[in-house]
């Protein structure tokens, strides 16, 4: 029987408090390794999504740097210990203690146990992913606020002038009566003064499968109430996006985008020329 | 704007020579332009000195140990340059720990600090006689079978370095430092511990290392157990 076990990498953002947080799993066997990592980009192991890091990490760049230090270390075929020693092969027992000496300040690795089954190799990266839902994502409850699609949206209505628009208003309140129940929805922007000209609504794409779910759905109620109240029309409505071609070909993205923009129109600000021409007619509208 | 530093001071059991080790080799290693941090002496509120360093990492998260493959493959000079240079000032500890590489940033950075048990050593009143033992030895290549002086780490690029194709640049800047520099360099961390012999040692160490740099290093060969075929002229 081949013994599994499974390491989890943790976090420690303060290191007086010491609080840690799971960020990643590594399953060991000697038949081969899988690990999973917050924030990696799908079938891009070592390389992290910027956007995608935790909220409760406080340095981007050290977080980068220990996933592509760990990624290098459990794809080669054997590790140097830190303490000093002989080279132990990667499907020896004694690689998880060597990878356990790497542990540093913020970022530790821990063993956290076996796994009782037999495991195949074919079934390691099913394991890893069963972990990593298990241990890892459930744990990071609050989804990280998508500060680079904020600041690329302020910076591209900027420069548009949009923002220079004297009806130009952030967090614009619009309500409507749904089913007989007052409701009050806030868009991003708006450009209104009293009559609504266009509604702008940030729609940042989560990483993970149920948030963006969440979002989806929380943001289609808003549209459809407002549009069945004829509060706003699909044509001066746009949903802002900030989509790279990868995230547009996941099928949840794709399909979420796709929903929303038979209620709104929608503008990926990937794209800058498009954002900077939709912005750039927003504020040429006329001031009233 | 405030900065932050790593600051250290003698310890009579573990670095005892830490202040004077740090501050000569800290800036020989800036005048060779490798990536040190600035370094200097600041004073403690009850006056005692501290040797400080630049601390680079302003994030405040611990990095990484150095994949030193990688180190050998993305950064060949710097990391060449930081092999010699320790064998220069024989620091018999340089572990994946004490240099950091950012292999992400652009271009990709190196970091090298910590040289306390350098030149010296780490042992209490042994600074000269380290000095006169090591003088024609490597001083960074610890086995098991070697005595203290070589430290307790092997130098973790001496097996991972797999060329000397850059060797000769280094051997000519460690070889263009003036008398003047290390003169002065070790003069001035007398008062943080050394005795006037010691002062006296050190300089002629490092001005001899300076000049015999490269027939140390071809002496022991062998020790730099990944470079298959050398092009350093004999």
């Amino acid at each position: 029987m081949n013994t599994t076990k499974y390491l989890l990498a943790k976090y420690i953002p303060d290191l007086h408090r010491f609080e840690p947080r799971n960020i990643g799993v590594i399953v060991w066997s000697p038949l081969g390794i899988e690990a999973r990592f917050l924030a990696e980009y799908p079938n891009r192991p070592g390389e992290v999504d910027g956007r995608s890091i935790p909220g409760f990490v406080t340095s981007a760049s050290a977080y980068k740097q220990w996933v592509r230090y760990w990624r290098d270390a459990i794809s080669g075929t054997s590790i140097r210990p830190l303490g000093g020693g002989d080279v132990v092969s990667s499907s020896s027992p004694g690689f998880i203690e060597a990878l356990q000496q790497t542990a540093r300040g913020n970022f530790v690795v821990v063993d956290a146990g076996s796994v009782l089954d037999d495991i195949s190799e074919e079934e390691l990266p099913t394991v890893a992913d069963q972990l990593f839902a298990q241990l890892i994502e459930v744990n990071t409850a609050e989804e990280p606020r998508d500060i680079g699609f904020d600041e690329l949206c302020d910076s591209l209505m900027v420069r548009a002038q949009l923002k220079h628009h004297r009806n130009f208003h952030d967090r614009y309140p619009v309500r409507c009566t749904v089913r007989g129940v007052d409701e009050e929805f806030l868009f991003s922007h708006a450009i209104a003064n009293g009559t609504l000209e266009r509604a702008y609504q940030r729609f940042p794409i989560p990483k993970r499968k149920t948030q963006l779910q969440k979002n989806r759905d929380a943001t289609a109620w808003m549209l459809e109430s407002l549009l069945n109240t004829n509060v706003i029309t699909a044509d001066k409505t746009v949903l802002l996006v900030d989509a790279t071609p990868e995230q547009i070909s996941q099928t949840e993205v794709d399909k979420s985008i796709r929903l929303l923009g038979t209620m709104s129109r929608v503008v990926n600000i990937h794209n800058e020329a498009e954002a900077l021409a939709e912005f750039g007619d927003a504020a040429q509208l006329p001031a009233h | 704007m405030y900065l932050s530093a790593v600051a250290k001071e003698n310890s009579a059991a573990a670095a005892p020579y830490c202040i004077p080790n740090e501050l000569i080799c800290g800036e020989l290693g800036r005048f060779l332009r490798l990536p040190v941090p600035p370094v200097g002496i600041v004073s403690q509120a009850s006056g005692g000195p501290l040797f400080a360093s630049l601390n680079f990492n302003l994030a405040g998260n611990s990095l990484p140990p150095v994949n030193v493959a990688n180190c050998v493959q993305v950064l060949p000079s710097l990391s060449a340059g930081l092999l010699l240079f320790d064998i220069w000032v024989a620091n018999c500890d340089r572990h994946a720990e004490n240099f950091s590489v950012d292999f992400l940033g652009t271009p990709p950075q190196m970091n090298i600090f910590d040289h306390s048990h350098a030149l010296f050593g780490y042992a209490g009143g042994q600074g000269e006689a380290r000095l006169t033992r090591l003088r024609d030895r490597l001083g960074i290549s610890w086995t098991t079978n070697n005595p203290v002086d070589s430290g307790r780490h092997r130098h973790c690029l001496l097996d991972a370095v797999n060329m000397d194709t850059h060797f000769t640049f280094w051997l000519d800047r460690i070889r263009a430092t003036p008398d003047f520099y290390i003169e002065e360099a070790c003069q001035d961390a007398a008062p943080y511990g050394l005795a006037p012999q010691e002062v006296t040692a050190a300089i002629g160490f490092l001005k001899a290392r300076r000049d015999t740099l490269r027939q140390i290093i071809n002496n022991h060969r062998a020790e730099f157990s990944a470079i298959q075929a050398w092009s350093l002229p004999i």
